[in-house]
């Protein structure tokens, strides 16, 4: 298996809680971690800042419907 | 004409499997056919996309393997099965293969000495091996009754310090070369369970106690009792080093002129440390007593490993760290009189030799 | 089976849970057992084995310290005792995995999540096979109990007179649709590709333009692609796979849990069915085909396996029996044709596949659905005919208050079609929505709690007619935020309050409910299952109790659907009453809709 995110069966969402000031730097912050991390094709699903930062849920999608879907081929499945 | 030998490692990092790997290397050059199973497995290195032990063992073709079922796809071995055993494990029954094409194997044997005895009489009286190597797991030691003999891996990931290092493997050695009785026919043919006082003649009544094991006060109380009675103390199972100790603290002087006989060495072994275990030996003796098995489970050879993981507070990370190597091939090969071999750096050469003269015993 | 003698021992200084918890289970299935006080020594326990004369050890172990050496000295201990042949010694806990038991030594390996059962059977050296206890092994017709005699005669006696009104309108009416409908059940039925090809002309003649392009030139719709043979059988590979390990968990912990229904429609039909078997496997009952929006305003289906950029799932024959062929026989599948202009040929397509329910509304459709109610009257009383014939119940959702249509007007429609249904035949299914709806947030019933009035609209609907009642759709809608926690504790709780109605089933949401950014995702449908079935357990049998207020808007319900209905009755016709806005008005937030206007026929 070439890439271990083909056996994603749609998204990766990542949770995580970011220090910062408000929310519109949390949706910065957000958007730059997902970058890091090499999701290409990324939502932001929730933000809530109170205080010391903000819960963050973020999503990078691998396959949205429609797409060719690898896990689906994968005859070891 | 086989030899049946363990290997068994005092802690992981030992050697054990480099020990292992070595001997089969040897053995390959020697075109012998060979049987390899292990007590359980030594799941220290779990791979952690099959979930299964790393295949650390390479075998070569016609090797007869015993391991489990789902330990047959890990590696890269083909094999041909020969046996679907009974013998059930937490990673699928027993199995026992031919090697048809060469690769790693991961290797998952029975675990209970029963069990080993049954595969191990497979590979030698119907699968024709010569010489069968028992990989032993983590710190079991029990099953090792079931070979002709054993050798252990030791090093400094067992002890930095060399001289308690050293004085451990000796009193292991000690322990595994208590005298034994093998000539004595009477004791050989009582198949008791159960600990026996033996009277001063053998031919009166015997008391039989109600555990084959002596690993509790009112055991030791019991024998204390009868042991105006009785001139042998025959104790068939475990003995555990606090009941022993037990024992010796009530009995003292009462010693002399008696004998204490154990089924194996390995029966003590099993119940707590091997230098405590000596001491407690060596009172008996100082006493008077006498201390006997019935059956001797020879130490072939000792390997030993200078490395052992080393933990660096500042990095918060393991490193190799090595103690001396010299000194420690030194006062080990002083203390013990076998074959003591640093494995990695001497390789099995004299190993293989050990092995060689012990299977020319055998026949 | 003997009778086995057991002994429980922790390895520990504390007492583990879990070995009590076997301790039971050993019980109940008739075997003897000593448990262990802790700590004890090893030695002590090998020989509270020889005293006890055990045949089966089980040990615990939660520390994982030192585990490894400790736990193997143990079965050395064990060995070196002679026990080791005549008993079988488990080892279970937090630290334990079966790779670790067996490189211990042990005859199996008890780690967290194991079950009782798993214990009992490892005893009784038995094969264990994971609890398939309650699974359901047939699907349940939540139709069956209900009589749907009507308590409330005076409403009965005015939908009465509605139902008539609507039959003798639509007697010489008829629609391009019902005219489809039939062409593909000929279609379907056909066993010559000649025959079928005749059929297809004339379908594509009664068909808007972009469809006709398809049958004409194979024209396929922007956004839309056949997928690939190569991807409709990887499909049947991986279902088949997928099939294999299945064992899915069980929902409901009480009779009394409604059947739990999910909506899928994420635009592909096979990421459909990879959510759909997902949601099977941790517990969903049911599940329902979303159709994207725009098939309710064209006039005809396609035909093949078609996959869609948006959401909601292209209805063709092909794309819907590939659904169904994925489905575990014990899945409820519902198609909807509750609106649009395909609704008779929906009904028929799924009828023909083998659906098990269906869902129409005259009210809704024409009111909210966009789809003229005239149009829609008379295809709707076509597509409650071959859900009769084809026995599938339909539920007549209530969406229009999502509108702002207040519940009274709303459930006036629901029971009008209801009726009617009942007078073709059918098996209708009440669903009332729980929901946050623009008349609660206007009029402040629910700023105290979500609980009342929810729990009025199903007293009301039961003081009325005893009929199975289905909450919609999907419950909670409104209350859910994109915060994922929140979401599913929302949907949780609506389930439970349903369960504690007594109603019959609920349609949920994902936790991805009240996001609209992208596509849902696989894991906030288990999300909501998971949240639901935890809510289930959590409450047993134990009931919510609503506020006196319940009852009150129950009554006030009952009666404003009375007078809605003498309305509609005064003003003579149904579809009439629609345009005027009797079962909710352009100042509500309904409005009539414009799809198929002016395209009823009269029968020749």
């Amino acid at each position: 298996m070439s890439d271990i995110l083909e056996k994603v069966m749609d998204a990766v969402d990542l949770e995580t809680y970011l220090v910062c000031k408000d929310e519109e730097e949390a949706e910065k912050f957000t958007l730059e971690l997902m970058e890091k991390l090499g999701f290409k094709d990324t939502t932001i699903v929730f933000i809530q800042h109170q205080g010391p930062g903000a819960r963050i849920r973020a999503r990078g999608y691998i396959y949205k419907p429609g797409d060719r879907y690898s896990w689906l081929f994968d005859q070891s499945n | 004409m086989s030899l049946i030998v363990g290997i068994a490692g005092t802690a992981k990092n030992t050697g054990k499997t480099t020990t292992t790997s070595a001997i089969l290397n040897e053995l390959y050059k020697i075109n012998i056919s060979i049987g390899l199973t292990s007590i359980g497995y030594d799941g220290e290195e779990i791979d952690n996309i099959t979930r299964l032990p790393k295949p650390r063992l390479f075998v070569r073709e016609n090797t007869i393997l015993a391991t489990a079922q789902k330990c047959l796809c890990g590696g890269n071995a083909k094999y041909e099965i020969l046996e679907t055993t009974d013998i059930k494990t937490p990673l699928g029954n027993i199995n026992i293969v031919r090697v048809v094409k060469e690769g790693l194997a991961v290797v998952a044997g029975p675990n209970k000495g029963s069990q080993l005895r049954y595969v191990e009489n497979r590979m030698i009286d119907d699968f024709g091996c010569k010489i069968v190597l028992v990989d032993g797991a983590l710190n079991r030691i029990a099953p090792m009754i079931e070979t002709d003999g054993i050798i252990i891996a030791t090093g400094a990931a067992r002890n930095v310090n060399i001289d308690i290092l050293v004085k451990e493997t000796k009193a292991l050695y000690d322990l595994l070369n208590l005298a034994d009785i093998s000539n004595d026919e009477f004791l050989h043919s009582v198949q008791a369970d159960k600990i026996i006082l033996f009277p001063e003649n053998l031919n009166e009544e015997k008391k039989l106690l109600n555990y084959g094991s002596l690993i509790d006060d009112s055991t030791v109380k019991e024998i204390i009792d009868r042991i105006e009675d009785t001139r042998i103390i025959f104790i068939p199972a475990l003995i555990a080093e606090s009941a022993l100790k037990q024992l010796n603290d009530g009995m003292g002087k009462l010693w002399a002129n008696r004998t204490l006989v154990i089924k194996d060495s390995i029966k003590l072994l099993t119940g707590g440390e091997p230098e405590n275990l000596l001491n407690e030996i060596n009172r008996i003796k100082e006493n008077g007593g006498n201390v006997k098995t019935l059956r001797k489970l020879p130490l072939l050879a000792i390997t030993v490993n200078p490395f052992y993981p080393k933990y660096r507070f500042e990095k918060d990370m393991y490193e190799p760290g090595y103690i001396d190597k010299h000194e420690l091939l030194e006062k080990m090969r002083k203390a013990v009189k076998v074959p003591v071999i640093d494995i990695k750096h001497e390789g099995a050469t004299t190993l293989l030799n050990t092995l060689l003269a012990c299977l020319e015993k055998q026949s | 089976m003997s009778r086995k003698k057991v002994l429980l021992a922790p390895l520990d200084p504390v007492h583990d849970i879990g070995l009590k918890m076997i301790k039971r289970g050993l019980e109940q299935n008739g075997h003897d057992t000593i448990l262990m006080p802790p700590d004890h020594t090893q030695e002590e326990i090998i020989k509270a084995i020889i005293d006890n004369k055990a045949d089966v050890v089980l040990i615990s172990r939660t520390l994982g310290y030192g585990v490894a050496e400790i736990l193997g000295k143990f079965i050395d201990l064990a060995e070196a005792a002679g026990l080791r042949d005549r008993v079988k010694i488990g080892i279970g806990g937090m630290a334990i995995r079966p790779e670790l038991a067996a490189e211990l030594g042990f005859d199996a390996g008890f780690g967290p999540g194991t079950t009782v059962e798993e214990a009992v059977a490892f005893v009784e050296d038995r094969e264990y096979i994971p609890a398939e206890t309650g699974v359901k092994q047939e699907k349940k017709d939540i139709t069956a109990d209900y009589k749907y005699d009507f308590n409330n005669k005076r409403i009965e006696k005015l939908l009465d007179t509605i139902v008539d009104g609507i039959l003798d309108y639509v007697s010489d009416k008829t629609t391009t649709a019902i005219m489809r409908a039939e062409l593909r059940r000929q279609i379907i039925e056909s066993t010559s590709e000649s025959e079928k090809d005749k059929f297809r002309r004339e379908y594509a003649k009664l068909c808007d333009d972009v469809v006709k392009s398809f049958y004409e030139a194979g024209k396929y719709r922007e956004k839309t692609r056949p997928l690939s043979s190569d991807e409709v059988s990887a499909l049947s590979k991986y279902v088949g796979d997928v099939n294999s390990r299945m064992r899915p968990m069980k929902l409901q912990h009480t009779d009394k849990n409604p059947v739990v229904f999910i909506q899928y429609g994420t635009g592909c039909p096979f990421m459909d069915i990879a959510h759909i078997k997902s949601c099977e496997a941790w517990g969903a009952d049911g599940v329902i085909h979303f159709d994207p929006s725009w098939g309710a305003r064209t006039e005809g289906f396609l035909e093949g396996y078609i996959t869609h950029e948006e959401d909601g799932s292209i209805i063709t024959y092909e794309n819907l029996k590939s659904i169904k062929e994925s489905l575990a026989p014990y899945t409820l599948w519902q198609v909807r044709a509750h609106r649009g202009l395909n609704t008779p040929e929906t009904v028929v397509i799924a009828g023909k596949i083998g659906a098990d329910l269906t869902k129409i509304n005259i009210a809704y459709g024409s009111l909210s659905g966009g789809t003229d109610p005239e149009r829609l009257t008379v295809d709707a009383v076509a597509a409650i005919k071959y859900a009769a014939e084809f026995s599938m119940p339909f539920d007549v959702v209530t969406n229009e208050e999502l509108s702002g249509v207040p519940a009274y007007k709303a459930f006036a429609g629901m029971l009008i079609v209801s009726k009617l249904g009942l007078r073709l035949g059918g098996k209708p299914i009440l669903q009332p929505l729980f929901c946050y709806s623009p008349e609660v947030m206007i009029n402040g019933q629910m700023e105290d709690n979500y609980v009342d009035f929810n729990a009025a609209k199903i007293y009301c609907l039961r003081n009325i007619v005893n009929a199975p009642i289905w909450c919609g759709a999907p419950i909670g809608f409104l209350t859910q935020t994109e915060d994922r926690v929140q979401s599913s504790l929302m949907t949780a709780l609506h389930a439970s309050l349903a369960s504690s109605l007594g109603v019959d089933g609920i349609s949920i949401a994902s936790s991805d409910e009240a996001f609209s950014k992208g596509p849902i995702t696989a894991a906030s449908r288990i999300d909501t299952l998971r949240a639901t079935q935890a809510s289930f357990r959590f409450f047993g049998h134990a009931n919510m109790e609503p506020t006196e207020n319940a009852k009150k808007w129950a009554e006030e319900m009952e009666e404003g659907i009375e007078k809605v209905l003498e309305s509609v009755v005064k003003n003579g016709s149904f579809i009439d009453a629609l345009y005027q806005g009797l079962l909710g008005s352009r100042e509500d937030g309904a409005y009539p809709g414009r799809a198929g206007r002016n395209s009823v026929l009269t029968k020749a």
